[in-house]
């Protein structure tokens, strides 16, 4: 089969020096879904960006239909067909979705009078309903991305660029995706998905081919005849095995209880009872939005808590300083919220880690050693401790957050998303930790929205739905389906 | 970027656009038909004609500029350096004239600053009102009243243009180095500034004071009192202008005039050099002498070469606004984020 678009031994040199493409090549077949797979800082999002006409390569070509072809600009790349749908939206957020439709429909050359009658048949495609008088910024993130694909496919394009489509999406948004790349694949429209996340290969693509560090590693698998194990070594080199949990059962000391706890944030929360004993972990799942923030800010202190009690440690309703000094940690969900950026990566790890109680003096030498405790034994790789937290790695500063907090050898640990957007072998790691954590004899409550990380890791499963607590199931029979029915809140 | 890289870059802009205030300087100087080069040359170098104005002025502006600096830290703007200085400086001459000594003069000079200061911080945090308009509209409260009473209960019946004087017991001594006199009020600034910066960089509540400015949703979640850092921080502004305010009139000035041209303009300059120093109260040092040796030139060249002192101020305005505007740049971006 010929394929739509070929890049050819693309080579990317980073004005910093940086070596982010050695000599990779990818074609795109019309109707397949190939997928790019490799860890973060792996040359991805380089590579589709150069497919795009975002940036130029430093060396290597690009064919399309065969024939050589030159962007100078993503304009010109979206009047051939060519339309990249980016991790986080770019969407105008104070227009309409119709507004939006038409700004793009005016880069690509498409007639105004065209606009409707497309976006239509763009609908029949991939099954997607957006509000179009909607305004963008009031949307959540995955009807902004359906958008993005709509408005794609409507104005022509022969080739899709999906770049980590499923950072923002709940579990059931990914099956409308999956069928609406079905669609596009049907109509021809060669797809390109990349991803780090390995059972999305298997579930969606054709082909694989695997980047590791700007080089191909593998080219054009088939990803079902590869297993996730193979595939995940192919990726990083060797991985680090799955945290395993010794489970030697929950102790008879209770570390957190919850009783008749009622809460507001940006909703209302109520927990009739809840309780983590040490030595457990309790997973919490539920799509995100459905009280999880309030009830973790309620627990530590941080949000108001309009009735009933929290004991953490034996300490009842604790503000957040007695939360920490009572020998309890918190891992929040968000890292670029918890960290300052601009600060030192010593700063940052000083101040998560004696900001309640420490020592008054925190000279550089003492800051230096802290850091160099912690990053020896967390494995974080920073280029010295005085360079801001921001030029790490997402999976360097989401180690810096879990180390700080660990570093404190916590009997209590609340723990929010703590893999979110990490690589394979990141997320073992840090997984790996709290598995560790648990083992010796700590309590955790775990927090996430990602259901495999909730089953791996915990004894016992709670799950939350608007603001209430659902079900409670132990780990044998908490399995995907029946979490997920508990999670739309069927009791 | 590595912090060398950081620092020698930041150097780098420094040493520009240092060069190009003068360029404009010395353009300026030949507008008006003087040697270009002689009458930068003389702003430069102030402080061979009077040291002991560019040293009173360069310990002035490291305190003023403090002032500013440290709110900034806890994420607030404190435009009232101006009156926190001038209450200081009254509160210090009032207390000397009534008690002599040293001791009464500088802790309640110093008391009043923090307390009209930490007054503006608590009004934003408990209040919402926004820090700026309340620090400039306390300097007036300030000015006026100092105005009334320098010309009503302080003034000195023989000098009439001016207050009474400071008793010898209160005065702070002098150091003489070979054959100049400088103020000891050079010696407190530094030693303010130095423990200021160890406050900052080395202590869990500095370290907690600019991560509320920074992060305040991290800093309630550790456990960190954002607002009461934030009433700290102006507290401690209004201390270290008060301070200076004190310490000017007790170590330098002895009196102030009925149009408070003694103890005026320390403040708001304080904010020019705060800027210069990139907000850090070490390199705020070098940026107050510099600051206060073009003040002092400015004044020089027109005995000297003819050019209107106008000229001169405009020469100084050009060259602290081109090194001030990276760091300004920074603030408003980092403010506009929240």
């Amino acid at each position: 089969m010929e394929p739509v678009v070929e890049l050819r031994g693309i080579v990317k040199v980073y004005p910093d020096g940086v070596r982010a493409l050695d000599g990779v090549s990818l074609r795109l077949y019309p109707g397949r879904v190939h997928a790019v797979l490799g860890e973060n800082g792996a040359g991805k999002t380089t590579l589709m960006r150069i497919l795009y006409g975002e940036i130029k390569p430093t060396r290597g070509e690009l064919l399309l239909d065969g024939r050589p072809a030159r962007f100078r600009g993503t304009r010109d790349a979206i009047r051939r067909g060519i339309a990249m749908i980016y991790q986080h939206p770019r969407l105008v957020p104070t227009l309409t979705v119709w507004e939006n439709v038409l700004l793009y429909f005016a880069s690509a050359g498409v007639p105004e009078g065209e606009a409707e009658e497309r976006l239509e048949e763009a609908r029949r495609i991939t099954g997607f309903d957006v509000p179009l008088d909607a305004r963008v910024e009031d949307l959540p993130l995955g009807a902004r991305q359906r958008a993005e694909i709509l408005r794609s496919i409507a104005a022509g394009a022969r080739v899709l660029i999906l770049d980590e489509p499923t950072t923002n999406l709940t579990p059931q948004e990914f099956e409308g995706l999956a069928r609406a790349i079905e669609g596009a694949k049907r109509e021809g429209l060669a797809v390109a998905y990349i991803t780090h996340r390995l059972p999305e290969v298997k579930a969606i693509a054709d082909l694989v081919t695997v980047l590791r560090r700007g080089r191909v590693v593998a080219s054009e698998l088939d990803p079902r005849g590869a297993s996730e194990e193979e595939l995940a070594r192919l990726m990083v080199g060797e991985l680090p095995p799955r945290p395993s949990r010794s489970r030697g059962g929950p102790g008879d000391r209770v570390v957190l209880s919850i009783e008749g706890l009622r809460a507001r944030g940006r909703m209302e929360v109520f927990v009739e009872r809840l309780e983590v004993r040490e030595g457990e972990v309790l997973g919490l799942a539920g799509v995100e939005g459905n009280g999880q923030e309030e009830l973790v800010g309620a627990i530590v202190g941080y949000t108001p808590r309009l009735s009933g009690r929290v004991v953490v440690l034996g300490r009842v309703n604790p503000t957040p300083r007695e939360y920490y000094r009572a020998g309890a940690a918190y891992i929040p969900g968000d890292r670029s919220k918890a960290l300052v950026l601009h600060f030192s990566v010593a700063e940052n790890l000083a101040f998560l880690r004696y900001a309640h109680e420490g020592p008054a003096l925190l000279t550089f030498s003492r800051l230096a050693r802290l850091y160099r405790e912690v990053a020896g034994e967390y494995g974080i790789v920073a280029e010295s401790p005085w360079a801001p937290a921001g030029s790490l790695s997402g999976g360097n500063q989401q180690k810096l957050l879990a180390a700080s907090q660990l570093h404190m050898r916590p009997r209590f640990l609340l723990a929010v998303n703590p893999t979110r957007g990490l690589d394979v072998a990141t997320t073992r790691y840090v997984r790996g930790l709290i598995a560790r954590l648990a083992d010796e004899g700590a309590g955790v409550m775990l927090v996430s929205s990602d259901l495999d990380e909730i089953i791996e890791l915990s004894d016992r499963v709670a799950v939350i739905s608007r603001g209430r607590i659902t079900g409670i199931l132990p780990a044998g029979k908490a399995t995907p389906e029946r979490i997920g029915l508990l999670m739309g809140g069927a009791a | 970027m590595s912090l060398r890289s950081r620092i020698a870059s930041e150097t780098a802009i420094v040493l520009a656009t240092l060069a190009a205030g003068l360029a404009v300087g010395a353009a300026v100087a030949a507008g008006f038909h003087a040697p270009p080069l002689r009458v930068m040359a003389t702003m430069l170098t102030s402080w061979r004609s009077l040291p002991d104005v560019v040293a009173e002025y360069s310990a002035m502006l490291a305190l003023t500029g403090a002032a500013f600096a440290v709110p900034v830290y806890a994420g607030l703007f404190n435009i009232g350096a101006e009156g926190s200085f001038q209450l200081g400086a009254l509160v210090a001459l009032w207390a000397a004239l009534k008690w002599g000594g040293l001791a009464a003069p500088i802790a309640l000079g110093v008391a009043a600053g923090a307390l009209l200061s930490g007054l503006a911080g608590w009004l934003r945090v408990r209040l919402s009102v926004n820090e700026v308009l309340s620090t400039i509209m306390l300097n007036w409260i300030v000015y006026w009243l100092l105005l009334y009473l320098v010309a009503t209960k302080l003034e000195d019946p023989y000098n009439p243009q001016r207050t009474l004087e400071v008793p010898r017991s209160s005065r702070l001594p002098w150091i003489t180095i070979g054959s100049t006199q400088i103020p000891s009020t050079i010696v407190i600034a530094a030693a303010v500034l130095a423990v200021l910066w160890v406050f900052l960089r080395m202590t869990r509540w500095g370290l907690a004071l600019r991560f509320a400015g920074a992060n305040e949703w991290t800093s309630r979640t550790r456990g960190v009192n954002v607002g009461l850092y934030r009433v700290a921080s102006m507290a401690v502004a209004g201390l270290l202008a008060g301070l200076a305010g004190a310490i000017h009139i007790l170590g330098y000035s002895h009196a102030i005039d009925v149009i408070g041209g003694a103890v005026k303009g320390f403040g708001y300059n304080g904010i020019g050099v705060a800027l210069m120093g990139r907000n850090d109260p070490l390199a705020i040092i070098p940026a107050a002498v510099l600051f206060a040796t073009l003040l002092t030139g400015s004044s020089l060249v027109e005995p000297i070469y003819g050019v209107p002192k106008e000229a001169g101020d405009f020469i100084v305005g050009v060259i602290v606004v081109l090194l001030a505007v990276p760091e300004a740049f920074r603030l408003l971006s980092r403010l506009r984020r929240r």
